[in-house]
């Protein structure tokens, strides 16, 4: 393996992060590469002074501070859920509206009628004439026909055989 | 919420054996002592990984007792889906995060620092002063860091995660964090390696 494959390996290495063949393979190459073994020893001194960047101590008083602060604050999400009153009539007024339109709807749609409906409101006329299916058919076209007139123009025409 | 019950519960579950899952678990049934312990155990390991990432002490605590307010306030809402470790350090992350992005954070010139012997393991006040500006080094270095990279060398580095811990706080995968922190030792490298006495 090249340098260029050697050097992709160097971060791991100095943290004792490759499999052990590997292991053996990059000490075997930085002894015979001073390049190699130059830049090794840059990524080991750089990552052993991360540790001059000591940790920071909490502020005196963080705990009471912290506790104080808590106090202080609602949590999110009980604040997402807190129930305005002011709107409690608005919602009312939109549940009644929304009630009272429903009950509209279905009686206009119950006045116009099931074919039950229809004929529980039918007159004693209309009744006869559906018994009669055939005659309320042609009722239209026979409805302004005077009957009786010429029955007895047609009852003459038989006697008089014309 | 049933099943996420059942698997709270669950002998199966495997961050049941976290004992800091189990403190938290006491603290949701009532055990405020519990989470005054999960707290006297973290809060200085949360307030210098913040610290680092943001390179502000003053900021840093303001946004640690962000991270166990929400942790208070998460006390009927929490289940065991993680490590305890894993999912503070993820509350501490994504508040770092959104913190970097409302402040652009100044950095330091390094202009007056000389080349230092980093060789000479000698206690002496020259050297404390020397170790006092190579701190300030290293925090300026690490503060140019790209932000991803800064997050997984601080974890790694700092907080000793494993790469699969760093993966599951930050949300990327293993392969994806090995790349990140062999960029970041690499920039380290070429930024350090002039305060280096060869």
């Amino acid at each position: 393996m090249g340098c260029q494959g050697i050097q992709e390996m160097l971060a791991m290495y100095v943290e004792g992060e490759l499999e052990q063949d590997q292991i053996t393979l990059v000490k075997s190459h930085l002894s015979i590469c001073q390049a190699c073994q130059k830049r090794f020893q840059s990524l080991q001194k750089s990552w052993e002074l991360l540790e001059k960047w000591q940790n920071v101590e909490p502020s005196p008083g963080y705990i009471s501070a912290f506790w104080t602060r808590l106090a202080s604050v609602k949590p999110s999400r009980q604040m997402a859920w807190k129930f305005n009153p002011v709107l409690v009539p608005v919602f009312a007024t939109f549940c009644i509206l929304i009630l009272v339109g429903s009950v509209i709807i279905k009686n206009h749609i119950f006045s116009v009628g099931t074919p039950e409906v229809i004929v529980l409101n039918l007159s004693d006329d209309e009744v006869k004439m559906l018994e009669n299916f055939e005659l309320a058919e042609s009722y239209d076209l026979i409805k302004d026909i005077d009957f009786w007139e010429n029955l007895e123009g047609v009852e003459d025409l038989e006697r008089t055989g014309g | 919420m049933f099943f996420m019950s059942l698997f709270k519960f669950s002998s199966s579950n495997p961050y049941l054996s976290d004992p800091n899952v189990q403190l938290m678990l006491d603290f949701q049934n009532g055990n405020k002592a519990a989470f005054e312990t999960l707290m006297g155990q973290y809060y200085r390991r949360i307030l210098n990984f913040i610290y680092r990432y943001l390179g502000n002490k003053e900021r840093a605590e303001d946004l640690t007792q962000e991270v166990f307010i929400k942790v208070y306030h998460e006390q009927n809402h929490y289940r065991p889906t993680a490590q305890f470790r894993t999912w503070l350090y993820t509350i501490a992350k994504n508040l770092s995060f959104n913190e970097l992005k409302r402040h652009h954070h100044k950095s330091v010139s390094l202009d007056q620092f000389q080349t230092l012997d980093v060789e000479d393991q000698t206690a002496h006040p020259d050297k404390i002063l020397a170790d006092e500006e190579m701190a300030n080094v290293v925090k300026k270095v690490i503060s140019e860091l790209p932000e991803n990279q800064r997050m997984a060398l601080i974890l790694r580095r700092y907080d000793n995660f494993s790469y699969e811990e760093i993966a599951e706080t930050m949300g990327l995968s293993s392969q994806a964090v090995k790349s990140l922190l062999n960029r970041a030792k690499d920039n380290l490298r070429l930024k350090l390696g002039k305060f280096i006495k060869e």
